[in-house]
């Protein structure tokens, strides 16, 4: 029985929950309301919580300052509304513990109590059946068990986590109807879960899984000019491999990690192997990548590969110097993902894109870095996504070199409206902001996307492989293909009431069929379309009506 | 008394079937095609054909007229007995206007007892040809060259341009527009809404979401600007785009019960710069 906890053990929960969150991130992702592949709950947070992990660096046995390390790492990290949640939650921990060298379950009680306050001021609007809902409920019900031990104290926070988890459908009818419950309250316990099991006592539990987690920095382009024709290979490859071990290669069952493990520590460092039932994921820096996939292939056959020149990745991690140019009055930050959309908000405006924001939220981090980039005195922010507005607000929130604004915009069509209607002459930022604002009124986005599962949303019942058709969480269209899906939405949607619509097709629908769906709503609705090729993931097409 | 002649160039897209009717004698500035030889004036190549090729990605520069040329025509006319009163493609577009009148100048000096005077219309296209239009008009009523003159410099801040183009890019091109105006160029299914100013520049005023809504935008600035909305003329101009003046015409018809009195191509010169789809409304307004 752990009664107490210090910064050491603090330390070891968190990568114990980073671990748990990770075996069950995919899980976490399918609790998705909408069937179509945009669900990334499980990862935002693990990213998130990665954030705090790799903010361990230095071991200290002071709880106070780990948990103020862990806590200032995941604000910067935090990407997603759950991920935002998760970083205040675990800042007003680190609040609740800031005079704590140790906790037993009356500071860890304080802590946590803390921690929802933090999690609920994060959002302006608090929504009950969230992970809000969850964290609130078992730390109260944690809080008035009248014991002394840490351990204990986690124990009833998951037990009635869960229980309050299963409740989560009854708050939100959203979830009810998707027949799932809330993904962020799923994660949470997932990670309290992970954060109890440190506390058994197992001294000998193997943490170099945590090095074949993701980092929680956003992955950027990387310079090949960096290793040209007379460099000298100085860092070797970072080689990852998921093997699949092979019944007629090898005894799967009794398969020993350290007939890898004992390898590949005669051709490299930074070694991580792990096995989980038949499959084994390898991390090794090495310069002889070849021979680590010769050996590995003995036993099995490889799922995925990676194998990357470190000369790149080191270049890549030495700070930009870029040449500052004047300061200007304001500039443009937009998230957009997809190649066709990102160019196209370039020339209409923004300065600098931040990828993601459908299916990768952007962290506070990446907006961090992006404020940096622009020398403005007024930085207008566009989201993408009402999931990725909080962590936007918190970047704005942790940045002073700046006034941030954040602009309400939900939709790509959202930020489309409002960049287009600025003259570029305005310098006064709140007649900018008025513009954009008024740019965003009475513009519709509608999205055509791919169901992965049957599902019976709002009385419409939708097949697995269906095309749907929806605005927001309304669906107005579900047909077997995706062309008369797309028009059926169409015919859902007032086109009538807008001037011009803007049809972006992605990477799995074709021009020819833009064009074909252009000709139907001229025709048909008698409203100007425009396309362009947004070569984004999940939505083969996206409708802004404006 | 002596006669006089009125000149004009040829950014007035005035046809030049019309010209001779008004008698109006017109310079020509010219176009060349990027990778190409040939020199053409405004009248010589089919605006449908120079629209085509500028669809196909054909870059066409554009020359003014030179002060030889000028000197060469007024010539011509004074020795025959008769003044000149050259009004002139706006000064804030081209140097055509200067060269005119350093011509003036220069023959000034060797005829002194002749008048040559070159008046700045500040406009372009089927505004300018609709200035022209007054001018010849009043001289047909009596009007002396310094009373021709005065009432043109009278009429010139009046005389207003409204106009939107499919794509700013050529206006942009050609360095027409400032870089901020051009900005709206790249923007998808915006479409802007221009002027020419006092100085003669084009300004955009507006924008606004698509082409139906950027042709009701002009209509709707005669319905703000125009001075007299029962008599007063109504010119239009389209760069290949036949059925949106139409659509101009019909809602012109359709919210004021007015016809246009001359719907004309704007001509090469003028569409070199603003490309395939530029449509114009001229008129007289309370300004420009």
């Amino acid at each position: 029985m752990s009664k107490q906890i210090d910064g050491i053990s603090y330390s070891n929960m968190l990568k114990r929950a980073a671990i748990n969150l990770r075996n069950h991130a995919g899980e976490i992702n399918d609790l998705n309301v909408f069937p179509i592949p945009d669900g990334d709950t499980g990862d935002n947070m693990l990213l998130t919580l990665m954030g705090g992990v790799d903010a361990l660096k230095t071991e200290s046995p002071s709880l106070a300052e780990v948990s103020r390390n862990v806590a200032n790492g995941m604000l910067f990290s935090a990407r997603g509304n759950s991920g935002v949640i998760l970083s205040q939650f675990f800042d007003g921990i680190a609040a609740g513990l800031s005079e704590s060298e140790v906790a037993d379950s009356h500071q860890l009680s304080k802590a946590f109590r803390m921690g929802v306050k933090h999690a609920y001021n994060a959002v302006m609007k608090p929504t009950e059946g969230t992970i809000l809902t969850v964290a609130r409920d078992a730390t109260e019900f944690a809080s008035t068990k009248k014991n002394e031990d840490a351990e204990e104290f986690l124990g009833s926070f998951i037990e009635e986590g869960k229980r309050s988890l299963d409740r989560t459908p009854d708050l939100l009818p959203m979830l009810k109807k998707a027949g799932v419950v809330d993904s962020g309250a799923a994660g949470l316990i997932c990670i309290v879960e992970g954060m109890f099991s440190a506390l058994d006592g197992d001294t000998n539990y193997d943490y170099t899984q945590l090095n074949a987690l993701p980092s929680s920095g956003s992955a950027s382009e990387l310079d090949l000019d960096a290793f040209n024709e007379d460099s000298v290979l100085e860092f070797g490859y970072c080689t990852e491999l998921l093997v699949r071990l092979q019944n007629a290669k090898t005894d799967i069952e009794n398969f020993d990690i350290t007939i890898i493990t004992d390898f590949l520590q005669t051709l490299g460092d930074s070694i991580a192997a792990f096995k989980t039932g038949s499959i084994v994921k390898i991390h090794v820096h090495t310069k002889t990548p070849d021979k680590v996939l010769a050996f590995c292939q003995q036993y099995g056959e490889f799922l995925k590969l990676k194998i990357e020149n470190m000369t790149l990745q080191h270049n890549n991690t030495l700070p930009e110097e870029e040449e500052k140019t004047e300061r200007k009055a304001y500039g443009v930050v937009a998230v957009a993902c997809g190649e066709g959309i990102q160019r196209t908000f370039r020339e209409i405006g923004a300065d600098i894109i931040v990828e993601g924001g459908q299916s990768m939220n952007p962290s506070s981090d990446d907006f961090l870095k992006a404020f940096d980039k622009i020398n403005a005195e007024t930085i207008f922010v566009f989201p993408n996504n009402s999931n990725v507005i909080l962590a936007a607000k918190q970047a704005a929130q942790l940045y002073n070199k700046a006034d941030v604004r954040i602009i309400n915009s939900k939709t790509i069509g959202d930020g489309y409206a409002a960049l287009t209607m600025t003259d570029g002459e305005l310098t006064d930022p709140d007649e900018v902001e008025a513009v954009f604002n008024a740019g965003m009124e009475n513009v519709v986005t509608a999205e055509v996307s791919k169901c992965v599962r049957d599902a019976d949303m709002q009385d419409i019942q939708v097949h697995k492989g269906d095309y749907i058709g929806f605005v927001g969480k309304n669906i107005l269209s579900a047909q077997p293909d995706r062309k008369s899906a797309t028009l059926s939405m169409c015919d859902n949607m007032d086109l009538k009431s807008h001037d011009i619509c803007i049809l972006i097709n992605g990477v799995d629908s074709s021009l020819e069929e833009a064009d074909e769906i252009k000709s139907y709503i001229e025709s048909k609705h008698g409203i100007e379309v425009y396309c362009v090729e947004g070569k984004q993931e999940i939505y083969s097409y996206i409708l802004i009506a404006l | 008394m002596k006669d006089y002649i009125i000149f004009t160039d040829s950014a007035c897209d005035m046809e030049l079937s019309t010209l001779k009717k008004w008698n109006v004698k017109c310079l020509d500035l010219t176009l060349k095609f990027e990778n190409e030889e040939k020199i053409w004036s405004n009248n010589e190549i089919e605006p449908k054909t120079f629209y085509q090729k500028m669809r196909d990605g054909g870059i066409a520069k554009t020359s003014a007229v030179n002060s030889e040329k000028f000197k060469q025509s007024f010539e011509e006319e004074i020795k025959k007995g008769n003044d000149i009163l050259y009004l002139a493609f706006s000064s804030g577009l081209s140097t055509t206007c200067n060269s005119g009148a350093f011509a003036c100048k220069a023959l000034s000096e060797v005829y002194p007892d002749s008048k040559l005077i070159t008046v700045d219309s500040l406009a372009a296209s089927a505004g300018f040809g609709l200035l022209l239009y007054l001018a010849v008009q009043k001289k047909e009523e009596g009007a002396t060259i310094e009373e021709l003159e005065k009432y043109i410099k009278e009429t010139v801040p009046h005389i207003c341009h409204w106009f939107t183009v499919d794509d700013l890019v050529y206006l942009k091109r050609g360095g027409r527009v400032s870089p901020a105006a051009a900005f709206i160029g790249g923007m998808l299914g915006i479409k802007p809404v221009l002027h020419v100013d006092d100085e003669g520049h084009l300004v955009p005023v507006t924008k606004v979401r698509g082409r139906k809504a950027s042709i009701k935008a002009l209509a709707d600035k005669y319905g703000e600007l125009a001075i007299d909305k029962t008599t007063g003329p109504i010119f239009i101009c389209q760069g290949d785009c036949k059925e949106d003046a139409q659509l101009l015409a019909d809602i012109i018809k359709n919210d004021y019960g007015r016809e246009i009195d001359i719907t004309v191509y704007t001509g090469p010169v003028i569409g070199a710069h603003s490309g395939p789809g530029t449509l114009a409304l001229f008129f007289l307004g309370k300004n420009k």
